[in-house]
């Protein structure tokens, strides 16, 4: 069962929904490095008033997400250049053990 | 000519406390809201007036997703995945018992009943890709209405002739055959809602000035956008829109998702929603606005109570109860102004 899960988030960080999420890599286990760096990209709030693009959500709340397979919707910031539009995507995914 | 005189004070009179009656009840549809509440993972639908006073709950064999009212008040459908695959039930408000309509093997989410009771739309990838389809509201006659994908959150003119829905980042109307698909504007999928007179319909713009921060409406032809709320600022968006009967206010959920969000973190939906309240807006004059505290990380999903509800509240302990508080509401709401 656990190295079903494994696989399917192994399977998830090589699809192209798990790619752009390797920018949130703290959630799912891998190194924080990239993290401070995405900090240092993202203007806060206070710098610049932002707003949304919710274009690629493709899933909002759990029950749109396989509940039988474990799977919960998730979401994450893929803004790709400081500025005031803050880009998030949302898939389906099956969260990582603890 | 004095018992004439006598007649036209006691018509006058008739008149006012007629309209006093109506303006004193259940018709000042405004005061109830209905939501699905996460706190007991979606197993229950809370009504709540606008001062956030928790008027009554409605347990249902949930986990609910979407819902929605039939016109009289007497039923709810509502997406459940209690049986596996998400399924459209109905439910009696009355009597508590409840009914499967959808038995297909696909997904079937968003419910949306159309006002003359007669249908039920709703979306599903029972033939792959997400679809918006259309039954009785017995659950016979199902009927595929679109053909293009990822169509989903689909909402009823008041007159049930066209179904406004969402469909790749772009808000679309149709009749309700599924014919005459156009495209009226840029949005997202954080739903729509007709206005009472089938003039406008209300959604959350995309675009660089107000992307997911301020409720617009625009004519079913596509023109005439109108802004409809304030704009917001700092890191909150706006979702599920919902029209009162009456046109003047309009209901939606502000959601603050995490700065975490920003800081590169992959946020779980339960945390993305968890900072969510209903606030209600003047559709007039953008007024309002501000939160109903009360429903502060409660809410999932939300639509107006309608009129009709009243008449079939499951008890008359309940009823009674719930008659007071709205009237007492009512007085505090006139004190406030």
């Amino acid at each position: 069962m656990k190295k079903n899960i494994r696989s399917k988030i192994s399977g998830f960080l090589t699809s192209e929904e798990g790619r752009v999420s390797t920018k949130a890599p703290l959630a799912l286990g891998v190194a924080t490095g990239s993290v401070l760096l995405a900090q240092a990209m993202v203007p806060s709030p206070a710098q610049a008033e932002i707003v949304w693009d919710f274009s690629n959500v493709t899933c909002l709340w759990n029950w749109q997400c396989d509940d039988d397979a474990g799977e919960v919707c998730a979401f994450w910031d893929f803004t790709h250049q400081p500025g005031p539009t803050i880009e998030v995507h949302s898939a389906c995914i099956i969260p990582p053990d603890d | 000519m004095k018992r004439t005189r006598t007649y036209v004070v006691l018509g006058v009179a008739f008149l006012l406390n007629s309209s006093l009656f109506v303006s004193n009840g259940w018709a000042i549809e405004r005061d109830v809201l209905s939501f699905v509440t996460r706190k007991d993972r979606g197993r229950s639908i809370q009504l709540i007036n606008t001062q956030g006073e928790f008027l009554q709950t409605l347990m249902v064999e949930g986990p609910i997703a979407h819902f929605t009212w039939s016109p009289d008040g007497r039923s709810i459908a509502y997406s459940s995945n209690r049986n596996g695959d998400p399924d459209i039930y109905v439910m009696d408000v009355k009597t508590d018992t409840h009914r499967r309509l959808t038995f297909d093997d696909g997904r079937d989410w968003w419910p949306s009943w159309s006002p003359n009771g007669k249908w039920i739309a709703f979306a599903s990838n029972r033939a792959g890709e997400i679809d918006l389809y259309r039954m009785d509201a017995n659950g016979e006659n199902v009927k595929r209405l679109t053909n293009q994908g990822d169509c989903k959150e689909p909402a009823w003119s008041p007159d049930s002739q066209r179904i406004a829905f969402i469909s790749k980042s772009a808000l679309f109307v149709m009749t309700a055959e599924g014919k005459g698909v156009r495209r009226l504007a840029d949005t997202f999928s954080t739903g729509c809602a007709w206005s009472p007179d089938g003039k406008e319909i209300a959604f959350v713009p995309r675009g660089d000035a107000v992307g997911g921060k301020a409720l617009f409406s625009i004519n079913r032809d596509g023109k005439n956008m109108r802004q409809l709320t304030q704009l917001y600022k700092g890191l909150v968006a706006i979702f599920e829109p919902t029209w009162s009967p009456s046109g003047k206010w309009i209901a939606y959920l502000l959601v603050q998702p995490p700065e975490k969000l920003l800081e590169g973190q992959v946020v779980l939906a339960e945390e993305f929603f968890a900072n969510s309240v209903i606030c209600i807006a003047n559709t007039a004059d953008r007024g309002g606005g501000e939160p109903i505290e009360a429903t502060r990380r409660l809410v999932a999903s939300l639509k107006w109570a309608p009129e009709g509800f009243l008449s079939v509240s499951p008890s008359a302990e309940k009823q009674t109860t719930l008659w007071s508080k709205l009237k007492q509401s009512e007085k505090y709401s006139k004190t406030k102004k």
